[in-house]
């Protein structure tokens, strides 16, 4: 088993255990129910995490590629592809832009929303747009 | 030997200034903007507690009124947790994760300056309560309900403080699943989990204290805001809510999230002592299995902030806490065990390491003791808290944030940061720090309440507050010590060079400050330290 799920397996096994030994000491609800929180989410992750891990090995998506190299035969230097990444971006500071107008209309009133779900929407439609 | 050829020729040319900046999406930059701001906030939330210790500094009321105290403080607590040191490791984490596991960038950078925006952004919402004609937020960082409440602390500050928060709560969460998409995804040929430095383990148990805890205060402040503004009634007890599930949802994001600021800093710290050493860590996997099992254990002991309330298993939640003292003892013996006989170099980096291991060892031992339920039920509420938690979150993280600074900046900017004004600069704040929060466990433990601006006279209490607040002072004073080595040195400092200490992980393997996308070519990755291998000739298998 790959180490990264390891990781998030012995998080959820740990959190059982204690959580258990919690509800039977204290029959308390809200800590019970947010550790139980906490084991599902782990075990989440290993649902996820493991799912990556068996779709890499298989080779669907080759580890080369989702680390940013382009595919080569294996005893080949790494050239790294430098068009898998962005050059710049503005559509990160609209986006964090609409998200405080939304909020803040929240506060001062709906009118707000008109902005925010303007600059939400080009945001989103601009960030999905860029190739790369 | 894999090597890594750029093919420059076919970069974009990056914009440059002020829209650059803005629309960034390099991990080094946007690392880079996260801890400049998180600086503004610790100098925004310092000059709040210099205030405050300047009113504290004589009974009566001088220089501001009860409110403005309340808000002071309150703005103090969540400027220094939430918009100084959890960005502050934002910002490392940034610029060194994708350096350290050898990566060209981190795994979503659009969203990477998301998360950016949101917080910066977040973090002048709440303290643009400040503005409001009420006022900013009051209740203390912890926000407890009732005090929260729209009958308690009505007045626009305190949504503001929600919603600002909010914001900042889903640029964690975000920001924390794509680091831990970098390191499990994006790890260079021959970085096994194994071989990562141990920075990067910390991370590790850091990011998903953040996945599995931020969520829980999101999620809290949304309730109190409805409790406010839409009637609803999570935390009031006559709608059938409850104030004490307030404290319970606070206190498991609260009590991991001093881990958020603490274990990044442990590794830092784990970094810096072994170069500075000349010896290798002592313990890779005992430190390793440790970092795991504080994580664990910190998501268990969220009601030892409850132990007052008479409503939770006290005795459950002090042995669990005290069994944590067994994980970060095993940290503390690799630490010296590591520089023992070792050649040992006192530079800045390693001078604020060993404040760190110092300050954090006091922190450490009178947490231990307000684990005690029937010592806490004795000072809970009182300065012996304020001085533990300074002990550990200044002598912790502010402290070793100055060793990675000392540590990194030549990295980051090719330029040594300057030795004497930087001994001067340990020297002064290590006096101030200890002059300031030393006093306060006996202010405490003589029965001096935390939040209040104000004491009588005959209580005795003016001598050691006014010691504390010279203090103060003397601790603002290194902090422009520093400021001005930073100038200084970014205009005339040294060269840096790559690998200026003889450092042990990757980011030693490129030029300071590394190129566009971090590498023109690895050493090969047959230990966690391939720095150190190839100056010295190890080769593996690989
Ligand atoms: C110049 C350095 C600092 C000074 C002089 C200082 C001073 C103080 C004082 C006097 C209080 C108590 C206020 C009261 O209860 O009436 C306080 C509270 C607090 N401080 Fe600091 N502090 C400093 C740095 C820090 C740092 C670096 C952190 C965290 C990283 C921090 C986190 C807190 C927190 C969480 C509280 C509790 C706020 C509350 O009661 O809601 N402080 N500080
Ligand atoms: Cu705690």
């Amino acid at each position: 088993m790959a180490e990264e799920l390891r990781f998030f397996l012995r998080s959820a096994l740990f959190t059982i255990l204690i959580g258990t030994i919690y509800w039977f000491l204290s029959y308390e609800e809200t800590g019970s129910i947010l550790l139980a929180g906490v084991v599902a989410s782990s075990a989440f992750f290993v649902l996820v995490v493991g799912a990556a891990v068996r779709a890499a090995r298989s080779g669907r998506k080759t580890p080369r590629s989702l680390l940013g190299f382009a595919e080569g035969p294996e005893d080949r230097p790494l050239i790294l592809d430098e068009d898998a990444f962005p050059s710049g971006s503005a559509w990160p500071i609209v986006g964090s832009v609409a998200a405080m107008l939304v909020g803040l209309g929240l506060i001062y009133g709906g009118w707000l929303w008109i902005p925010g779900a303007g600059l939400a929407l080009a945001g989103a439609w601009g960030w999905l747009a860029e190739e790369r | 030997m894999a090597t890594l050829d750029h093919a420059l020729a076919h970069t974009a040319p990056r914009p440059t200034g002020v829209v650059g900046w803005i629309t960034t999406v390099d991990h080094k930059r946007i690392g880079i903007l996260y801890m400049i701001t998180a600086v503004v906030f610790f100098i925004a939330s310092g000059i709040l507690a210099l205030l405050m210790r300047a009113e504290l500094a004589q009974p009566g009321l001088q220089i501001m009124d009860e409110s403005t105290y309340n808000q002071a403080f309150t703005i103090h607590g969540t400027g220094m947790m939430l918009l100084f040191a959890t960005p502050l490791v934002a910002g490392f984490a940034n610029y060194f994760v994708p350096l350290h596991v050898g990566a060209p960038d981190v795994a979503f950078p659009r969203l990477n300056a998301l998360t950016y925006w949101l917080y910066a952004l977040g973090g002048l919402v709440v303290f643009s309560g400040f503005l409001t004609a009420s006022g900013a937020a009051s209740f203390g960082w912890t926000g407890y309900a009732p005090l929260s409440d729209s009958t308690y602390t009505p007045g626009a500050g305190v949504d503001l403080w929600i919603i600002g928060l909010i914001l900042v709560g889903f640029s964690s969460i975000l920001g924390a699943v794509n680091l831990m998409a970098t390191i499990f995804g994006m790890r260079a040929p021959g970085m096994t989990m194994f071989r990562l430095p141990i920075f990067i383990w910390n991370m590790i148990v850091t990011l998903a204290l953040i996945m599995f805890s931020f969520p829980v205060l999101t999620a809290a402040l949304a309730a109190l805001f409805i409790d406010r503004n839409f009637g609803g009634g999570f935390f009031d007890p006559a709608q059938g809510g409850d104030p004490i599930l307030w404290q319970h949802l606070f206190w498991f994001f609260g009590h991991p999230e001093v881990y958020v600021v603490i274990l990044p800093f442990f590794g830092v710290v784990t970094e810096i002592i072994p170069v500075f050493s000349r010896k290798p860590l002592f313990g890779y996997r005992g430190f390793v299995f440790a970092t795991l099992l504080i994580g664990a254990y910190s998501f268990t002991v969220w009601a030892h902030h409850m132990f007052t309330t008479g409503s939770v298993d006290n005795p459950f939640f002090s042995a669990m806490t005290m069994l944590i003292a067994v994980p970060t003892g095993v940290k503390f013996f690799s630490w010296i065990a590591t520089m023992w006989r070792g050649k040992l170099r006192f530079q800045t980096p390693m001078l604020f390491t060993m404040g760190f291991l110092f300050m954090f060892l006091i922190g450490g031992i009178t947490g231990i003791f307000v684990a005690s339920p029937p010592i806490d039920l004795a000072v809970h509420d009182t300065y012996y808290v304020v001085a533990h938690m300074h002990y550990v979150l200044f002598g912790g993280t502010v402290f070793a944030m100055f060793a990675a600074f000392y540590y990194w900046i030549p990295k980051m900017s090719g330029r040594m940061m300057g030795e004497r004004l930087g001994k001067l600069h340990f020297w002064l704040m290590l006096l101030g720090f200890n002059v300031t929060f030393f006093p306060m466990h006996q202010l405490g433990l003589d029965g001096m309440q935390r939040r209040i601006p104000d004491y009588l006279p005959e209580r005795g209490f003016d001598t050691l507050n006014a010691l504390s607040t010279v203090g103060s002072a003397i601790v603002a004073m290194s902090i422009l010590v520093f400021i001005s080595n930073f100038l200084l040195s970014m205009k005339k400092g040294a060269p840096a060079g790559d690998d200026p200490w003889g450092g042990n992980t990757l980011e030693w393997a490129t030029t300071s400050p590394p190129p566009h996308h971090n590498f023109r070519s690895l050493p090969p990755i047959v230990s966690e330290r391939p720095v150190f291998d190839a100056r010295h000739g190890v080769h593996g298998d690989g």
